[in-house]
């Protein structure tokens, strides 16, 4: 698993997005492309899910989830990997799968 | 150029009774809610000229097949898809359309039918960010998202569980007399609040409302045909909606009230203190919250301590709060719940409460919110009604 990830971002104006657009939400050009940041960032907030709608998750659960910001990109929804998370805490975010299909994955960064 | 709503009149709130579990399509509680309308208010399917409707459920058939499947001819037909947002917006828009003269009696319903299959559903394909982004960890639906949201604000302003517990416990107590209300007979205590199983930490079964199906409908109409009818109705004394605030924010609790909230006041030349009910939508206590700090009742991180001054009972001389119980003591009938505020408020305004009516209601707030496309609510909705001359 790589620790830096796959975004989307915009040719004309250089603006990092994600979830990943059909334009940039910034000047609504159509030149996107990808780009590799680093996943370090810093953890919004964290929850365990002891319920869900999905057959494969539901015999996982609980299910640690995390929402992140990172240096360069908002609010990205993960798995989290992390025993005793705490909100503001620094972390990494990994990157398993390619850009169009993505994992992620937070860890501590230490 | 003005903005005021003079001369219209928002009446005859109906309610399709709630149900767990339905057989029924949502057009059945379309058809049941516009069959009250007319028995409630004397009027014929031919003087409705106008229809709004809202629906999760209703796909794939649309506003223009409500039409066709009740068989009502119209002039003006709008469908809104935002949330709990709906019912302010469709209030506030049937309410130009009656100023306008596009149509003189204009039905505004909100209907969802529910089976064991259909909300689990809705979730795995509610919008392309939400599929890619939130469903892809297993946090599909609604209570992730609110759970990463709540526990942010826990910890952002020290409050606890007890604290979302004693605003779910005074909604509860103000369901008591509403047969309407799902949950209404079944008393909540904090040991039941804090007791019940965990959904999403830090949220519990009743910080989550319950899935059912029903409807809630109104029409909108002048005033003097309201008086013509003998309805008692209310004005709208200001309205504002919103879209997409706060995009550039990283935090996940979002409102978008504040955005419009000077305007709202400004318009009704009314402030905070003037209101006497307030209907907020309490999808998850932590937006009602929310909605507390951005419509200016209390200073932003002050909830807790507003909450211990002030009686939020419908009986009580403080802030009367989701007099019905709002949707976490009646359920979440799909877009029905985005409604139910607004028909509360009437009911409250007009003297036509299922429960228990406020004394002397004469003011009231309504607020709505909605679609979690992805991390956060994208709709936000507030609307300042006051009782009309003849209720
Ligand atoms: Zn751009």
């Amino acid at each position: 698993m790589s620790s830096s990830i796959d975004v989307q971002s915009c040719s004309e104006c250089g603006f990092v997005q994600y979830p990943p657009r059909e334009v940039c939400r910034s000047c609504l050009s159509s030149d996107l492309e990808w780009t590799t940041i680093e996943g370090t960032g810093e953890l919004l907030s964290w929850t365990r899910l002891n319920h869900s709608f999905e057959a494969e998750f539901q015999q996982q659960l609980p299910w640690d989830i995390a929402q992140v910001k990172l240096d360069k990109v908002s609010c990205i929804i993960a798995n989290l990997t992390i025993e005793n998370p705490s909100v503001g805490m620094k972390v990494i975010i990994r990157q398993k799968g390619d850009c169009d299909n993505p994992q992620y994955f937070v860890v501590a960064n230490e | 150029m003005s903005r005021s709503y003079q001369g219209v009149a928002v009446c005859v709130p109906q309610t399709v009774r709630y149900q767990r579990y339905s057989s029924h399509g949502a057009q059945y509680f379309f058809g049941t809610a516009l069959r009250q309308l007319l028995s409630a208010s004397g009027l014929q399917k031919s003087d409705v000229d106008g229809m709004s409707i809202s629906s999760f459920t209703l796909a794939p058939d649309t506003g223009i097949s409500v039409a066709e499947h009740l068989g009502i001819e119209l002039r003006w037909l709008d469908q809104l898809i935002l949330g709990g947002a709906s019912g302010v917006v469709s209030l506030k828009r049937a309410a130009r359309v009656v100023q306008n003269g596009d149509a003189e009696v204009v039905a505004c319903m909100g209907a969802d039918t529910c089976n064991p299959d259909s909300y689990a559903n809705l979730m795995a394909n509610f919008s392309d960010f939400s599929t890619f982004g939130v469903h892809a960890y297993g946090a599909g639906g609604p209570s992730a998202v609110f759970a990463l949201a709540t526990k942010q604000y826990m910890e952002t302003h020290g409050v606890t569980r007890e604290d979302f517990g004693r605003l779910c416990i005074s909604q509860r107590q103000n369901a008591r007399h509403n047969p309407n209300a799902l949950l209404g007979d079944k008393e909540l205590t904090m040991e039941a609040y804090l007791g019940a199983r965990t959904v999403a930490e830090p949220l519990g079964l009743f910080d989550c409302v319950m899935p059912c199906a029903g409807a809630e409908a109104f029409l909108v109409m002048s005033e003097e045909r309201a008086r013509s009818l003998q309805l008692p109705y209310a004005r709208i004394k200001a309205a504002e909606e919103g879209y997409n605030a706060h995009k550039d924010l990283d935090l996940p609790i979002n409102g978008g009230w504040c955005n419009f909230r000077e305007a709202l006041y400004a318009e009704a030349d009314a402030g905070p203190e003037d209101i006497q009910f307030l209907q907020s939508y309490d999808d998850y206590p932590v937006m009602v919250f929310r909605q507390l700090e951005d419509l200016g009742f209390c200073e932003y991180g002050g909830v807790v301590e507003y909450l211990e001054k002030t009686d939020l009972n419908v009986e009580g001389a403080g802030l009367a709060h989701n007099t019905s119980g709002g949707q976490l003591s009646s359920g979440q009938a799909g877009f029905a719940g985005g409604f139910l505020g607004v028909t509360e408020g009437l009911r409250q305004l007009t003297g036509q409460v299922l429960g228990c009516q406020i004394a002397d209601a004469r003011i009231g707030m309504v607020s709505g919110f909605g679609m979690v496309n992805y991390d956060r609510g994208l709709c936000s909705a507030a609307v300042i009604l006051e009782a009309g001359e003849s209720s």
